[in-house]
């Protein structure tokens, strides 16, 4: 099982960071004045929009040999393995946002970490769910 | 099922406060030897005596800890009542300490460690003394066997210095003295002061000014960690009985640890400078939420590692090479202790004509900071991980001056593998290494394609 992110999961990040950034433009403006507070506001935005895209190009989830393995990032590539085996609980978490766009949250837990995936379409997480539970029940 | 109440001493955490209020000012009149003061303090606060003493009673009335043939529950709480309880197999490891104060009272403390983190990782109760015991046989049975180590003699000298922690010792002993003249109001801080500038002097003699000051300091920290591992380690034995391993040993404070051998998650070896000097390394064993970090397990001989196996079946010394040091970046392993280094000559330098007081101290720090990089040097041919044929992960880093050799025995493990883009197009990363523990062992300038390989045993 191999599943990617869609455009929309993208667009979720994005806009989240656009609210990060709204708020962190008006904190400044409320501080010091209109003009910093734009500034701050849009080059937060710009920043973080760019971040996020580019984080997310070769953002890949897969499910190969028992390993559950997360390929992501893109300044720094980082690729995640865990043994499925292993995974104690997954949660699914959505937004009005997120359902708007049919896009969600998946966590997975294990003994030593959490991984937390993020704008993965709704069908996909349903499926690596359904997947990682009827591991859980076969063991 | 076994239905105990807890020992009073549990609840001091409860009324401490309330009992610093009324004990402290009785005390500090004591210690001038002001038996007037001390009477007045003691019937002015008579009141909140009673009164946290009720409320200790109360508190201790209504504690029950109870264990049954799958789990082990804990009930506490006076006005809002709670009880916990854990699954027994769940458990870890078993650890019943006796420090001097408990052991007046009758009491002890036990402590039960969990296989995962999540959602807790230790829980402590204090109980009297022989129910302390009971629960632990209990929780983890384990029949009397011969020891399978028992420094004596010139192997507990050795046993001694290895396990003497100067930095834990050091901060420990600063905070102490720091609570102690808080509460007490006697200025212990300046008299140990006075003290140590006394030895400072005498060592002046010898050695210039700076560096006098931090010799001295730091011969009274390790002074004081080797008489910390002399009574952490009176009486020390470790045996094992089937699944279980029992380690005792302590003067001050008495412990017994149990730890399941199937809940170990690794050991590791450290292989500290003292420990290259001596020909023997302490090992360090983990086992879900027990870190084991106050005390080694075991000392091992160099060249005879496999004495280990004797208590841990699966260890084994790594099979294979462990990483490709042709692919390795130098900078990512001499940048940081290289920085260091550098950074001390040329502030030696300058201090040779700016402030030539402080140049031998200077000079010493640079000599002790060659030795970060004469470690970084070997990890850069040695640091790597491999998979034994045995299924058991092998992995070798360094910090600072010490090398550690670290055994994996369980597959709850998560690997993550971090590179640039540079590195990514040398074929090159950095891998994490997570454990249940909640420890990261990270590995630098390893293959990608060979870290990319490591699978986990299914």
């Amino acid at each position: 099982m191999k599943c990617y992110l869609p455009v929309s999961g993208t667009l979720l990040a994005v806009l989240w960071s656009a609210g990060f950034s709204a708020v962190v433009g008006i904190a400044v403006w409320l501080l010091v004045s209109v003009f910093w507070g734009l500034i701050a506001g849009f080059g937060l935005f710009a920043l973080l929009a760019v971040v996020c895209t580019l984080h997310r190009i070769g953002y890949c989830v897969e499910v190969r040999d028992y390993e559950l393995i997360l390929n992501r990032g893109f300044f720094m590539l980082s690729v995640q393995k865990f043994p499925l085996r292993f995974v104690t609980g997954t949660s699914r978490i959505t937004t009005p946002l997120s359902r708007l766009l049919g896009v969600g949250i998946i966590t997975v837990s294990t003994s030593g970490r959490i991984a937390v995936l993020i704008g993965l379409s709704l069908r996909d997480i349903a499926q690596l769910r359904s997947f990682l539970i009827e591991r859980e029940d076969g063991l | 099922m076994n239905t105990v109440r807890l020992h009073p001493l549990h609840f001091t955490k409860f009324i401490r406060y309330g009992f610093v209020l009324c004990v402290f000012p009785v005390l500090r009149a004591l210690l001038v030897f002001d038996i007037a003061a001390a009477w007045t303090a003691f019937t002015q606060s008579a009141l909140i005596l009673i009164a946290v003493t009720i409320l200790a009673w109360l508190l201790w009335n209504h504690s029950e800890i109870s264990l049954d043939d799958t789990c082990f529950s804990a009930m506490y709480g006076l006005i809002i009542h709670r009880t916990d309880t854990f699954a027994r197999d769940r458990i870890s490891a078993v650890v019943v300490s006796r420090p001097i104060s408990y052991r007046l009272l009758g009491a002890a403390r036990l402590t039960l460690y969990f296989k995962s983190e999540k959602p807790l990782a230790s829980i402590s109760f204090t109980l009297p003394r022989a129910q302390a015991e009971r629960f632990a046989c209990e929780l983890l049975p384990a029949v009397q066997k011969p020891s399978v180590f028992e420094p004596a003699g010139f192997d507990r000298f050795l046993f001694v210095m290895l396990s003497a922690n100067v930095i834990a010792t050091s901060i420990l002993s600063v905070m102490t003295a720091y609570r102690v003249t808080k509460m007490l109001g006697q200025d212990f801080e300046t008299a140990a002061i006075t003290g140590l500038s006394q030895a400072a002097e005498l060592f002046s003699a010898w050695l210039p000014a700076g560096v006098s000051a931090l010799v001295t300091l730091v011969v009274f920290f390790a002074l004081l960690s080797v008489l910390r591992g002399l009574f952490s380690t009176t009486g020390f034995t470790v045996s094992r009985s089937g699944g279980i391993l029992v380690c005792r040993g302590g003067l001050l404070t008495k412990t017994e640890r149990r730890i399941a051998v199937s809940a170990i998650n690794a050991s590791t070896l450290h292989i500290t400078p003292w420990a290259r000097i001596l020909r023997r390394y302490p090992v360090y064993i983990t086992a879900g939420g027990f870190r084991g970090h106050e005390l080694p397990l075991i000392a091992v001989k160099k060249g005879d590692e496999k004495f280990l196996t004797r208590i841990l079946p699966e260890f084994c010394l790594p099979e294979k090479k462990m990483c490709n040091p042709r692919r390795k970046n130098w900078v990512a392993y001499f940048g940081k202790p290289g920085g260091v280094a550098g950074a001390l000559i040329v502030l030696w330098l300058v201090s040779r004509y700016a402030l030539p007081a402080l140049s031998s101290l200077l000079a010493l720090l640079f000599f002790i900071s060659l030795g970060p990089v004469i470690i970084a040097a070997e990890a850069f041919f040695r640091e790597g991980i491999c998979k034994n044929t045995n299924r058991t992960f092998s992995l070798s880093y360094s910090r600072f001056f010490t090398r550690y050799l670290v055994s994996l025995y369980t597959n709850d493990l998560s690997f993550e593998l971090k590179m640039h883009a540079l590195a990514a197009a040398e074929g090159r990363c950095d891998l994490k290494v997570r454990t249940p523990s909640h420890i990261t062992y990270r590995l630098r300038g390893l293959e990608y394609s060979e870290a990319k390989r490591l699978k986990f045993n299914i």
